[in-house]
């Protein structure tokens, strides 16, 4: 665990101080044929700070997602990535962004070491500074071993973390995570989640969504709850209880703001 | 619902109730994914229903008019005996459905016991590990058995009519075939397993879908490779086939005793039909039981599951990355960007390393060697041109003929670049996340994905073409000529067919051979070969057409080259410009 830290303290440079937003959605929309998926969401995420995304199945926490990182166009309404426009100037605003999916479906007759030197040709960093920061990010995800092997022969937590590695290849300002910890064990789950403090500590952001309330908690500096495509609040846990008078925990805040007739469903099914 | 009324349901002791119950579920998949299907989808399914029907009514009828035959005068008079060999039929017929459905089985029990992912829901669910297994089996042999059926009964139904066989013959053909299926079935799972104990299952879904390919590309150009005229077969030829098909009927084959048996009962020999049949339905009773019970031990007991050959430690090579300092590579770095580099080394990586995506290169390069037998036989086909034909088209011919290497490795070329524009953006597959979220511009990613599919046809095209050449000690300006007008026309298609794959990719496929959909193989079929028809005209008309006008053929060339070539560039670039902002749109929709 030490030699790890020593070598997260290692790869993360310090940023300069960023006045602006890292992360800046205006009146943001996405519509499915006839369903809206996000429902003109505005939100601020800034640098330093671990912003938890948070909201029921199919709330369209992943659909926001994948308009942050480019891979979905909006309907209307803009995305703009460390000052960039993702639709207007989205080579800029991709340089700045390392994006973890929630299913790490990554190239599999590549390996590790193979994957991360192809992230690193693409956002075009030098070809010494690959070899060494694949060697770094490898030893801190612990795939050192496993480096040369072809990624279909690996597990989903080694795939997890190549897909982690491979977001951290050219040390981006923005980290979007999309359930980061689903399927890790429970060492590998506390490195993820190490890693995050330290990056944002050294002044990125990491935008993160997750089911894990507990983590959400602990982890978060802020925290923005999406219920059926509408950001319904936004703020720090102190923030979000003086919201919700009376509820302690994120768990109570977010079921009361997101709960309703799926609840009362629930405890039905499970008496 | 409590749990309680959950357990309190009773469940049924019966195995077939489940074995019934899994299959029902299969077919309601089935039936379900049809209704869903795109009507186009529905309409070949319908196609091919019929076309079974087809095959079985079309076999029967073959096979009563071959059997009318066999005491025709013009046969006897030949002296060929074919009497042994129809006697024979029932054990070919016989050995080739168990070693169709045993070769076949294989893939499907390694896709559904392996790849599928429903193995750990059936094992958890309350149903008896027998009955999934039986299942499984089952699945394997249905469809195959149907196909077979198709082809294989008619013709020994054929026989039996023919031969006025016992009514009893009829049902116990039906019988045998299906005990000798689910015995082929039984120990294909079994190989399957001990398959997967040394290797990985992907690894052996690829090799045995590369395997496939190359299978079906030889069978389906047998007859021109070893140039046998079914039609005008020599007495000897007929006589020599049928003797070694015969070979197959030995008392000592355990899969001529069904057949023997069937002869036997059809022709009313009871006793040694009663003993054949029992002998091959115990046999293969037998095996099947024996076989599904030891693979539902090896595989609930995990055997199956672990393998055993220690995975070969690989040493990490930085030169890899590197490359060599070599003149080429480093001019080529100099070219291209290192994103387009990226993304050519990673699909180079990709198509490499899965045997699925090799055999789209391969197979064109097979089907290169054997027309190149082919001509090379045929001694280029100058040995035709005799005769009284007039001298303009004795020259006309002539000068085409200098020209068919050419046309020939053009062909070639065509067929990989086809096959590696098309799937280019397609290969992505779910990965494509990876291209789509980095600074990679569309135009970047279109270069590279028309390198990755221009350079290996480019390169095919030529060395089929220097061979040829060489072979055929060509003239070095026809083969100068050649080598610019195949990159010139294959830079043009390639623009072409990728501009389609583009429009039709998809990021969707869980089996490589799956990348593209019947629309965007035939649009872009279709739209490649009118391209390359009109690409011949354009290059090879004015060198081949102009000296019948006194114009010397110098000329006619460097006319084909330019017009040729400019139009080329044109389609090049023209499509790829067309669909550049579909690009950025890909695994939207």
């Amino acid at each position: 665990m030490n030699t790890q830290l020593q070598v997260k303290q290692a790869i993360f440079e310090p940023l300069e101080h960023i006045q602006s937003p890292l992360i800046a959605l205006q009146d943001l929309y996405k519509k499915y044929g006839t369903k809206t998926a996000v429902d003109h969401v505005n939100l601020n995420a800034w640098g330093g700070e671990v912003f938890g995304f948070l909201g029921p199945n199919g709330a369209g926490k992943t659909t926001t997602i994948k308009m942050i990182v480019g891979l979905l166009q909006p309907t209307s309404g803009t995305v703009k990535v460390a000052g960039y426009d993702m639709q207007k100037q989205p080579l800029q605003a991709k340089i700045s962004t390392g994006y973890v999916p929630d299913t790490p479906n990554l190239y599999s007759k590549l390996s590790a070491r193979e994957l991360l030197h192809f992230v690193g040709e693409l956002y075009r960093m030098a070809p010494s500074q690959i070899d060494h920061r694949i060697e770094e990010l490898l030893r801190l995800f612990s795939l050192v071993e496993a480096g040369d092997d072809q990624i279909d022969s690996y597990s989903h937590g080694m795939q997890q973390k190549a897909s982690m590695a491979a977001a951290l290849m050219h040390d981006p300002k923005v980290l979007v995570l999309d359930e980061p910890t689903v399927g890790l064990d429970p060492k590998s789950a506390r490195l993820i989640k190490d890693v995050l403090r330290q990056f944002s500590d050294r002044g990125s952001l990491v935008f993160v969504t997750t089911h894990i309330l507990e983590i959400a908690e602990r982890m978060c500096d802020r925290i923005g709850i999406v219920n059926k495509g509408r950001l319904i609040a936004v703020g720090t846990m102190e923030e979000l209880r003086t919201i919700r008078r009376g509820e302690t925990s994120l768990e109570d805040i977010f079921l009361s703001l997101t709960g309703g007739p799926e609840e009362a469903e629930l405890a039905e099914v499970l008496k | 619902m409590t749990s309680t009324d959950v357990s309190a349901r009773s469940q049924p002791d019966n195995l077939w109730f489940y074995v019934i119950e899994l299959l029902r579920l299969r077919w309601v998949i089935t039936i379900s994914g049809f209704k869903r299907a795109k009507p186009l989808r529905k309409a070949l399914a319908l196609l091919l229903g019929l076309l079974v029907l087809a095959a079985f009514a079309g076999s029967y009828i073959l096979t009563r008019l071959l059997l009318r035959l066999v005491d025709s005068p013009r046969i006897i008079e030949s002296g060929v005996n074919l009497n042994s060999f129809v006697n024979a039929i029932p054990t070919i017929i016989v050995s080739g459905v168990f070693l169709g459905i045993l070769l076949v089985s294989f893939g499907v029990l390694l896709q559904s016991l392996y790849l599928d992912n429903d193995m750990d829901f059936l094992l958890a669910a309350p149903i008896p590990t027998r009955a999934v297994f039986l299942t499984k089996l089952l699945q394997a042999i249905l469809p195959n058995f149907i196909l077979v059926m198709a082809f294989g009964l008619p013709v020994l139904f054929s026989l039996g009519v023919t031969g006025s066989y016992t009514i009893l013959y009829f049902p116990l053909v039906l019988v045998v075939l299906a005990f000798l299926s689910l015995a082929a079935a039984g120990i294909a799972s079994l190989l399957v397993m001990a398959v997967v104990r040394i290797l990985p299952a992907k690894r052996v879904a690829e090799v045995l879908a590369f395997l496939a390919a190359i299978f079906f590309i030889v069978l389906s150009q047998w007859t021109n490779l070893t140039r046998i005229n079914f039609v005008a077969l020599a007495p000897e030829q007929l006589s020599k086939g049928t003797q070694a098909l015969t070979t197959l009927n030995s008392a000592w084959s355990p899969l001529a005793w069904g057949g023997r048996g069937l002869v036997d009962l059809g022709e009313r020999h009871w006793l040694s039909a009663a003993f054949f049949l029992a002998l091959t339905l115990g046999l293969s009773g037998g095996v099947f039981w024996f076989a599904m019970a030891a693979a539902e031990y090896l595989y609930t007991s995990g055997w199956a599951s672990i393998q055993e050959s220690p995975q070969r430690k690989k040493t990490h090579r930085a030169v890899d990355f590197e490359g060599t300092n070599d003149a080429s590579t480093s001019i080529f770095r100099r070219l291209l960007p290192p994103e387009v580099q990226a993304i050519m080394r990673k699909d180079s990586r990709e198509l490499r390393r899965d045997l699925r995506n090799t055999s789209q290169v391969i197979k064109p390069l097979i089907l290169g060697i054997l027309f190149a037998v082919m001509v090379l036989r045929s001694g280029g086909g100058l040995s035709t041109v005799k005769g009284e034909t007039p001298t303009l088209f004795m020259e006309l011919f002539r000068s085409a003929l200098a020209y068919g290497s050419l046309v020939l490795s053009l062909f070639i070329g065509w067929m990989v670049l086809s096959n590696l524009a098309l799937i280019s953006f397609s290969m992505e597959g779910k990965s494509y996340w990876m291209i789509k979220t980095a600074p990679v511009s569309a135009v970047t990613q279109l270069t590279a994905k028309f390198l990755i599919a221009y350079l290996p046809a480019l390169i095919v095209s030529w060395l089929f073409m220097a061979g040829m050449a060489l072979i055929q000690k060509a003239p070095a300006s026809t083969i100068l000529y050649g080598f610019l007008s195949i990159a010139l026309i294959l830079a043009g298609l390639g623009g072409i067919i990728l501009a389609i794959g583009v429009r039709g990719a998809n990021l969707t496929w869980t089996d490589p051979r799956r990348m593209t959909d019947g629309v965007t193989s035939t649009l872009g079929l279709i739209a490649g070969f009118l391209a390359l028809i009109a690409a011949l005209l354009l290059f090879f008309a004015p060198p081949i057409g102009l000296p019948l006008f006194g114009i010397s053929e110098l000329t006619g060339r460097l006319i084909g080259l330019l017009g040729g070539g400019a139009i080329a560039l044109l389609c090049m670039i023209l499509p790829l410009a067309l669909v550049k902002d579909r690009v950025g749109r890909i695994g939207e929709e």
